[in-house]
């Protein structure tokens, strides 16, 4: 027998101050909130600070934060404090801009500019546009240029003319002459300034038409050869023509260029943008002269050549992607909706006589782009909700490079032609935050998560509750009252948060770190304080404040008591019955929880240790429920049936529950009901009991208890308190016993009792009003003790059994 | 005022051009004229496809090859059908009635068959054949004899928006010739430039009173006695794309206007009148 069971009697219920850690307002040092010094940090998060301070100090790959911990910590608001104070230590990143790729124009180039060179770059080239747009015309409808042409279209025309004249000349002195033809020229034989005609040729001797024919042969000749040297000669023009053009090009836009190139004299990649520009602008300077000349065309030529003329010069704009001349340190993004668009940036489209076109000019960034350099803030939840938004920024970090991708992209869905952008290099520190199992399932599920988010900062759920703490504690709420511009609070209205603050948390050593809960209070309160003409916030407003969120959020916990108060929810608060137990249960709706009393009920019989429970046979059972009432087979065979079999079937059942029940904290009130119905000792129906059991059959903390303390404490206050009601609770539960004033009051009254126990056997003592017993030197129980019932119980089942598995008798005389 | 009734758009081999279509279309246009558009077949050139010795050197095959009548007469339909669409592709466009006829003879005979005070010939000056610019001096020197037709002669790859009207004081049709001057001038608000030759004084109060008239700006240059290079360096100086000016102009006399062509490459729009028309 364990040794712990020997440790029972007597049992007294507990005393008030046991059920709640009061919090003393005149130990705080203050009037109000006013008097204290604002707080600089959060308190109780040491550990989540100083792994977010070592996550943004250290500047190697992979070291990337996931800030972890339920929602309404303050983990927003503390890393983007800490990451916006590394990032004015920082410089300013780098900005990045697309540009036109002269040679693949579907491939933007990326450039890198340091900060505030983006938009300066932006705007010579802007203005270099417009200068050339003037410039190079005038450069060509200059005096000297015309003058250049005409020599070089001269040439031409002499060297043609002088080749044709000697031809026809020829062939005139021949009596030949040159006509058109409908595919180009031929030679024809004249006669009186007539063409000879076929009759007459033939007619002529036949050494007349020899020689014509040699004629016209040697003349055929010296045409094609011109004929052949025309196109020659025109590509000769044409390149002294090009040449010309280049030449006059670069002396027209040559000053204009060196002024632009001057201040980026130390910025490599700018240069070599502004030669790729320069060639550009000597080779296609044709477009400046077009753009001038007035269309002779219909109005949809006009607009064709309007939309050209457009995108002509838009190839010289900078898409600066994100202009960082006005940041004092290193960027801070946090992207509220991270969809992979928002994230890696995206091409846009513009309509144009129905189709849809883009360019370099088209290209936005995302956030990638905009923290590139600093630090970006995610909440993990939104990034895994949007699709494909978590793979891409690991492929990004992991790349070390974005590149921007649509879902169709990724998908491989899109075929049609499209920009593909030169992916801009990327150094940045990701900060994600979210809640625990977030955190641990990706540690477990996505292999890449731990190589790229080596730093975990886990932040504490609760602060420790020492007068230290507490007076911590006053300073944070002050603080955050003075954030948000509330009323201060008076001591006690502090000393009744505070309170409140271990409520939350169920602990009266500990007080809640949940901040945005804790301000929702203060806000409330501030408002009633409002509503009260009260200056200050005191305790009554703040009491008011937890009252009212209560009352809120209490429809269906008073729903539930008034089915029991009419009878339609059987629970008895009064009597005793066999078999039967107050059971408590916690039940969390929209964020509010509240206990309530569930009927458990226990009946045995012969079998053959089956333990039939009912909530799992009909799959409202949960596996820890399960686990729990499995457990108590365990105890009862090990006690009472050592050295026998254990010749029973029990059945175990949530009366008028019709919902999931899960959780073991009802298991030591199931094996008081087993036990009950064993020994057939009435329990008594104004004690309820909550706690789980092991199989040396000790009491086990369980949660919620506040919460089923006060549900039990509702419903027999509606029957009416008769001063033998309360709660039976496992003595490891006391420290997390802060209860509602109302159940403290009639405590106080002896109208209510609660009592902690350590192991069933005094549980049952109390329910039955009667000792359990223990087993004595001979090792038998005590007499008319409960467990002697039980055991004696047990043991008369397994007679029964036996009896029944013996063979009949054979009648005396039978001659068997 | 202009009795142009009819634009008469003559083509064939050597005469030949989209824009020369499109400016006797707009021109039409303008003049409230029809058009009428010619491809004029020389029966030298069939006579001279029967020659057994006959070969076409063109810009796909300058190794030369033997042209027959038959093929040299589906060649000249197949350009035929390509003007009579660009014509009436053009007329479509400017809302201009027109009509097309292929007829055969030598283009100075055709072209005396036609109403010489109702008619405006339009004509394409230059060509390239085989990338060489070769001037058509049978057929143009045909036409150029019958100066005392209205024409507008249009070399190749040429506009006419801006005109610079020419004009004698001893011409008997200067209103006429202002009058059609104004009418195909694009829309602007450049005033009309008027270059008066001769005797000043003889012309100017007829000029004020044309211009009142007609409730138009004119810039008139008094230029005296000019010569061809003179009037190609005042037409350069005018920002004025072509001529305007009388038949009886002296400046036309003998081979005045093939030298004007030869020289300044300029389109010429030369009008005649059958009645004295003196401002």
């Amino acid at each position: 027998m364990p040794e712990t069971l020997n440790q029972t009697l007597p049992i007294n219920s507990l005393p008030v101050a046991a059920l709640c850690n009061r919090c003393d307002s005149s130990r705080l040092g203050f009037d109000t909130t006013a008097d204290l010094e604002p707080l600089p940090d959060v308190p109780g998060q040491k550990r989540a600070v100083g792994a977010i301070q070592f996550g943004l100090g250290i500047r190697r790959e992979g070291f990337n934060v996931f800030a972890l911990g339920p929602l309404g910590l303050g983990k927003r608001s503390l890393i983007l404090r800490f990451t916006q104070a590394q990032a004015t230590q920082e410089p300013a990143g780098s900005e990045w801009a697309y540009v036109h790729n002269f040679r693949e124009p579907h491939k933007p180039k990326a450039l890198e500019l340091p900060a505030g060179w983006g938009a300066r770059l932006k705007g010579d080239m802007e203005r270099l546009v417009e200068e050339l747009r003037v410039t190079i015309p005038a450069a060509f409808e200059g005096e000297d240029y015309r003058t250049r042409r005409q020599m070089i279209d001269g040439e031409l025309k002499q060297k043609q003319q002088s080749s044709f004249e000697a031809i026809q000349s020829e062939a005139h002195r021949q009596g030949i002459s040159l006509i058109h033809t409908p595919m180009g020229m031929g030679l024809a034989p004249m006669h009186n300034n007539q063409v000879i005609s076929s009759e007459d040729f033939e007619k002529l001797p036949e050494e007349e038409q020899r020689r014509i024919q040699a004629a016209m042969d040697g003349l055929h000749g010296q045409l094609q050869a011109v004929a052949q040297q025309v196109p020659q000669w025109e590509s000769e023009r044409r390149d002294k023509i090009r040449q010309l053009n280049r030449e006059v090009t670069r002396h027209a836009i040559g000053h204009l260029l060196s002024r632009v190139r001057q201040p980026y004299a130390d910025l490599p990649g700018a240069l070599a943008y502004l030669e790729v520009v320069e060639q550009d602008l000597i080779e296609n300077a044709g477009e400046f002269l077009a753009a001038q000349t007035a269309s002779e065309h219909s109005p949809e030529a006009t607009l064709g050549q309007l939309f050209s003329d457009h995108r002509t010069f838009e190839r010289y704009q900078i898409n600066l992607l994100v202009d960082r001349s006005h940041n004092h340190g290193a960027a801070v993004v946090e992207e509220d909706y991270p969809s992979l668009q928002n994230l890696v940036g995206r091409i846009e489209y513009r309509a144009q006589f129905g189709n849809l076109v883009t360019d370099f000019t088209l290209i936005r960034p995302g956030a990638l782009h905009r923290a590139n350099g600093g630090y970006l803030v995610l909440d993990v939840r939104r990034v895994l909700q949007q699709a494909y938004a978590w793979e891409e920024l690991k492929r990004a970090l992991r790349q070390g490079e974005v590149q921007i991708r649509s879902v169709g992209d990724v998908l491989g869905l899109s075929n049609a032609v499209t920009l593909q952008p030169e992916p801009i290099p990327l150094r940045l520190k990701v900060i994600l935050s979210g809640d625990r199992l977030l955190y641990y399932l990706l540690c477990a599920y996505d292999p890449d998560f731990l190589e790229l988010f080596k730093v975990a900062a886990d932040f504490e759920d609760s602060l420790e509750r020492t007068p230290e703490g507490e007076r911590v504690y006053a300073r944070l709420i002050g603080s955050l009252a003075q954030r948000e511009g509330l009323r201060p609070l008076e001591a006690a209205a502090v000393a009744r948060v505070i309170e409140h603050g271990s409520r939350l948390v169920s602990d009266s050593r500990k007080v809640s770190a949940a901040l945005e809960t804790l301000l929702d209070l203060l806000r409330e309160a501030d408002h009633w304080a409002d509503q009260e003409g009260h200056s200050v916030t005191q305790a009554v407003d703040v009491q008011k404040a937890v009252d009212q969120q209560i009352y809120r959020a209490g429809r269906v916990q008073e729903r539930l008591r008034e089915e029991v108060r009419r009878g339609v929810l059987m629970v008895d608060t009064a009597g005793a019955v066999v078999g039967q137990v107050n059971g408590l249960s916690v039940l969390s709706l929209g964020g509010y929880s509240f206990g309530h009393p569930t009927r458990i009920t226990a009946r045995v019989r012969l079998g053959k240790g089956e333990w039939v429970d009912i909530e799992r046979e009909v799959e409202l059972g949960g596996p820890l429920h399960s686990k729990g009432v499995l457990i108590l087979a365990g105890f009862l065979g090990e006690r009472y049936a050592r050295e026998r079999p254990l010749s029973l079937s029990v059945s175990l059942v949530f009366e008028q529950s019709y919902a999931g029940v899960e959780g073991d904290s009802a298991s030591l009130a199931e094996l008081c009901a087993v036990l009950s119905a064993l020994a057939q000792a009435p329990i008594k129906q104004g004690i309820a009991v909550t706690g789980s059991v092991n199989q040396l059959g000790q009491a086990q903390p369980i949660g919620g208890v506040n919460e089923k303390i006060e549900g039990f404490f509702e419903v027999c206050r509606d029957a009416g308190l008769n001063g033998q009601q309360g709660v039976i609770i496992p003595s490891a539960n006391l420290e997390h016993l802060m209860l509602q004033q109302a159940v403290l009051d009639a405590v106080s009254a002896g109208q209510f009792k609660i009592w902690a126990v350590d192991n069933v056997d005094q549980a049952l003592t109390l329910l039955v009003g009667q000792e359990a017993g223990e087993r004595g030197a001979d090792g038998r129980f005590g007499e008319g003790s409960l467990n002697a019932r039980v055991e004696a119980q047990l043991s008369a089942f397994a007679d029964q059994l036996r009896a029944f598995a013996a063979p009949p008798a054979v009648p005396a005389g039978s001659g068997l | 005022m202009t009795r142009i009734r009819r634009v008469v758009l003559a083509q064939n081999l050597t005469n030949r051009s989209a824009q020369t279509v499109g400016a006797a279309v707009r021109l039409a246009a303008k003049l409230g004229a029809q058009v009428l558009g010619l491809f004029v077949e020389d029966p030298n050139l069939l006579r001279w496809a029967e020659l057994p010795i006959a070969k076409q050197v063109s810009p796909f095959n300058t190794a030369g090859n033997h042209l027959d009548r038959e093929r040299l007469e589906a060649q000249l339909h197949a350009l035929s059908v390509q003007s009579q669409a660009e014509l009436e592709t053009a007329a479509g466009r400017f809302g201009v009635t027109c009509s097309f006829q292929v007829v055969r003879g030598e283009i100075g005979q055709v072209f005396t068959s036609l109403e010489p005070a109702e008619d405006l010939l339009v004509l394409t000056t230059q060509r390239q054949v085989l990338g060489l610019k070769v001037y058509s001096p049978s057929s143009l020197a045909s036409v150029l004899g019958q100066v005392q037709r209205s024409m507008l002669l249009l070399p190749q790859h040429s506009s006419f928006r801006e005109p610079l009207v020419v004009l004698h004081s001893a011409s008997l049709k200067a209103e006429a010739v202002l009058d059609v001057a104004l009418s195909i001038r694009e829309a602007g608000t450049q005033p009309l430039t008027v270059l008066i030759t001769g005797d000043e004084a003889a012309m100017g109060p007829a000029m004020q009173a044309w211009q009142t008239g007609r409730k138009v700006r004119v810039r008139t240059i008094y230029a005296g006695q000019v010569g061809l290079e003179r009037l190609a360096h005042i037409q350069a100086l005018s920002g004025c794309d072509g001529l305007v000016l009388g038949a009886d102009s002296p400046l036309l006399t003998g081979e005045g206007l093939q030298r004007w062509l030869t020289f300044a490459q300029t389109p010429v729009l030369v009008l005649q009148s059958t009645e004295a028309n003196h401002l």
